[in-house]
């Protein structure tokens, strides 16, 4: 680390920890922190436990107090897709998704959900990913999306071809919407991210599968716009993805990655995972439909080591 | 005091049944061991599987049988227990009924003959665990997934599908059995039941017997009005020890205590030897001639050859002559891909409709309580092949559309799907075969309607397929991450 690093993740550590603490005002000078100069538009973290890097990225955003307010319903969605282990990194790692629950539940949230439309049959998927242990310790609440009943019909007209879904009630009804996928490999979508983590939203995955996947996953974050976005880059599947078959699939980068812009978000993982940003067409297509950039380089991006 | 045994057997078979019906409603894996001391399914893993395990708890069952008597019928067996339950609901009073030693012993002698000779359909409708399946599976597993979702909607079970069919396969033999117990209670356990025959057989001339002492007896017919086996014979003073549950209802209801439990001296009642011989005879020709005249038609091998069978079957032939359908693999299928008799197939079978068969459970090969499906290691039962996928490329929407799907890879727990890019530079499946293992999870997961583009064919027999990590190793190189810039950031 160069003095020019440290003096400038020093002056956010401070403004952050003035954000948490309980000085009445605190968030307001976080969120406008004009002595700091701006925030980043993302923040890439690397060499930490996942949770580590996620107290060191959310200080540099601001801290949590300046995406959660108090009293807010805050929903955290995890890729938890597999029945799968935390180590074969098919699903986002639980320590990440419980600190980001506890942290939430800390900046005075009312209260913190946490659920995905599985693949494999749902209940294996919560309990083997251990996201479901962990979110519960942390003081949060795992919410099933097994049945038709947890969702709702929304349209969207601007969408290109899913102009209506199937959307989780727990996102519908959340104040705050944090996106946490797990970098990976995907036979299909070419990569697994925080776009591609939309599908555990939608009620009917099929039609998206049938009706020309990458333009349905753009299409799919129209239906809410996360408030944040954490990318889980510690352990990666790299192959045979989204599931892996052997442990060779799976490497160890130990990289986390945060922005609220989805796009830019998605194309610093495919840097990670080593992909052509041409092979994933969902990032182009979720550019052209104004949600985000992947001209990361007019970002202004901060590179923390945990 | 004397009412005593009575009421301890009300209770003990009371906690039996609730555990029972458990095994149906979701604790199947927890309670697999209560299975296996079932006499009708020990019997039948004795034919599909040895082992000495279950020689040892048939053994143990008929050597307790031998020394107390038929308490099996009234503590184990939940077929029994939901007799006495439907006796006791139906408020008559027990008559005596008559003898019938042949018929139960011809019954006996076909229901072995047909689980020897494999045909497991003729011990299905006989075995007492194999009917209290049907009904707990198809009727009491359907109420408690109703009320279980209806009180826990954020952990609810799975629906299972086939409603009609497995609802009448339940209903059918429970409205028989109702008639049957309205009629003349524990009739089906004194003439029908081949266990029961076999349980008596060893309790005829047991140990410790119930006996009548005529000196005390008073005639007052108390116990005959209690006895649901109806084997008090009042005016010979005499308790036929065969036919006897041992519901100890007539201990507890002498008023004068002339029922006694315990070693006599007498010898019982020799059987008519020669008809029983001409009779066995013919019950075994009959039967021999009815398993080898049993051929399939056409539709019915058509349909078996269109079935896919849990892993562990073996084969459509093996698992055809094993599988007394008690569908305890059924109701206990993570996956919700296993499916009872019906619907296509005469036996257990699977269908990808709802479900795959989820890679991480073994469940079915742990509940199966008669070895028709042989349990394996879980690292064995992940290469266990049950079926080959066929990749029909016009209909998949890769070929046919030119957009990315890649659902069945996706799902595709061995690496036998993956996504590589044709002449067009399209990613469309790619398959490969040695390491399929038929699990369904890319025909559950295709979206494409209504014929999928890839299915699972079932096949002749079930094998170990490829290794994957072995497969890998040597076919295919696992990308790496981008080199890192000169700062050590890979971004």
């Amino acid at each position: 680390m160069n003095r020019r690093e440290f003096l400038k993740t020093s002056a956010l550590t401070a403004v952050a920890v003035a954000a948490m603490s309980k000085l009445p005002g605190a968030a307001l000078s976080a969120a406008e922190a004009p002595a700091a100069g701006p925030l980043p538009d993302l923040v890439a973290v690397r060499n930490g436990t996942p949770a580590e890097m996620f107290r060191k990225g959310i200080e540099a955003l601001g801290g949590m107090k300046a995406f959660v307010k108090p009293g807010q319903k805050v929903v955290v969605k995890p890729n938890i897709g597999w029945d799968k282990k935390p180590e074969e990194a098919a699903n986002t790692n639980p320590e990440l998704v419980a600190e980001i629950v506890r942290q939430a539940l800390a900046a005075g949230a009312s209260e913190v959900t946490v659920f995905d439309h599985t693949c494999n049959e749902w209940q294996s998927c919560y309990k083997n990913s251990g996201i479901a242990a962990a979110v519960t310790e942390a003081g949060g609440k795992v919410l099933p999306a097994n049945l038709k009943e947890h969702y709702s019909r929304v349209e969207r007209p601007e969408a290109v071809k899913m102009k209506n879904a199937l959307i989780h009630n727990a996102i519908l009804e959340a104040d705050v919407f944090i996106n946490v996928p797990v970098l990976k490999h995907h036979g299909g979508a070419k990569m697994s991210c925080a776009m591609k983590n939309f599908m555990g939203l939608v009620e009917d995955r099929g039609f998206m599968h049938r009706n020309d996947l990458q333009q349905c996953i753009a299409d799919a974050v129209l239906y809410r716009k996360p408030d944040l976005n954490v990318v889980d880059a510690y352990r990666i599947v790299t192959s045979n993805g989204p599931r892996g078959v052997t442990p060779a699939d799976v490497k160890t980068p130990k990289y986390q990655l945060l922005s609220r812009d989805i796009v830019a978000v998605d194309t610093m993982a495919a840097r990670i995972i080593g992909f052509p940003l041409e092979s994933i067409p969902h990032l182009k297509l979720g550019e052209k439909l104004g949600y985000g950039t992947m001209d990361t380089a007019k970002l202004k991006i901060a590179r923390i080591d945990a | 005091m004397r009412r005593l045994p009575r009421i301890l057997r009300i209770v003990a078979a009371a906690v039996s049944l609730v555990i029972s019906l458990s095994l149906f409603c979701g604790s199947g894996v927890a309670l697999s061991n209560w299975a296996a001391f079932q006499l009708g399914p020990a019997l039948a893993r004795l034919a599909a599987a040895f082992t000495f395990g279950a020689l040892g708890i048939a053994v143990l069952i008929l050597a307790l049988t031998f020394l107390f008597g038929r308490f099996y019928c009234v503590l184990l067996c939940p077929l029994g227990i939901l007799q006495d339950l439907i006796g006791a609901l139906s408020f008559r009073k027990s008559r005596p009924v008559k003898n019938f030693p042949l018929v139960r012993y011809w019954v006996l002698l076909a229901a072995l003959l047909a689980l020897a000779l494999g045909w497991a359909i003729g011990w299905r409708l006989l075995d007492p665990f194999s009917e209290f399946g049907a009904i707990a599976g198809g009727v009491g597993a359907r109420i408690h997934t109703a009320l279980y979702n209806h009180w826990n909607p954020e952990t609810t079970l799975p629906v299972r599908p086939g409603f009609g069919w497995s609802l009448a396969a339940g209903l059918v033999p429970l409205a028989i059995l109702t008639a049957l117990v309205v009629w003349k209670k524990r009739i089906y356990c004194t003439a029908v039941c081949p266990v029961g025959t076999l349980l008596g057989l060893a309790a005829k001339s047991g140990w410790f017997r119930l006996t009548l002492d005529k000196e005390q007896c008073v005639k007052c017919g108390k116990c005959v009005r209690s006895c649901p086996s109806g084997c008090i014979a009042l005016a010979k003073g005499e308790i036929d020890n065969e036919r006897c549950v041992r519901c100890m209802n007539c201990f507890s209801a002498c008023p004068v205590g002339a029922i006694h439990y315990g070693h006599p001296a007498a010898a019982p009642v020799d059987m008519d030897r020669r008809r029983l011989l001409i009779g066995g005879a013919a019950t075994a020709a009959v039967t021999v001639a009815a398993v080898c005249g049993f051929k399939p038609t056409a539709k019915q091998a058509a349909a078996d050859q269109g079935a896919v069978y849990p892993p562990g079957a073996g084969s459509a032939a093996r698992f055809r002559s094993k599988c007394t359908g008690c569908q305890l693999c059924v109701v206990n299928c993570r996956g919700n891909v296993l499916r009872p008799a019906g619907d296509g197939a005469d036996t257990v079978h699977l269908k990808f409709d709802r479900g795959m068969c989820e890679f991480n459970c073994d469940n079915c090969g742990r509940v199966c309580p008669t070895g028709a499906i042989v349990p394996m290691a879980l690292p064995d039962k992940r290469r266990c092949r049950i079926g080959l996928a066929e990749y029909i490329p016009p209909l998949c929407v890769a070929v046919a559309d030119g957009t990315d799907c890649g659902a069945c890879a996706e799902h595709c727990p061995t690496g036998a799907l993956r996504m590589e890019p044709d002449s067009r530079g399209i990613r469309i499946p790619k398959l490969t075969s040695e390491l399929c293992i038929g699990c369904g999870s890319c025909e559950y997961a295709c979206p494409v309607r209504p014929e999928r583009a890839i299915v699972v064919r079932p096949v002749p027999i079930q094998v170990r397929s490829t290794d994957p990590e072995e497969y890998f190793r040597t076919h295919a190189k696992p990308a790496e991450p981008a080199p890192a810039g000169d700062d050590g950031w890979l971004i």
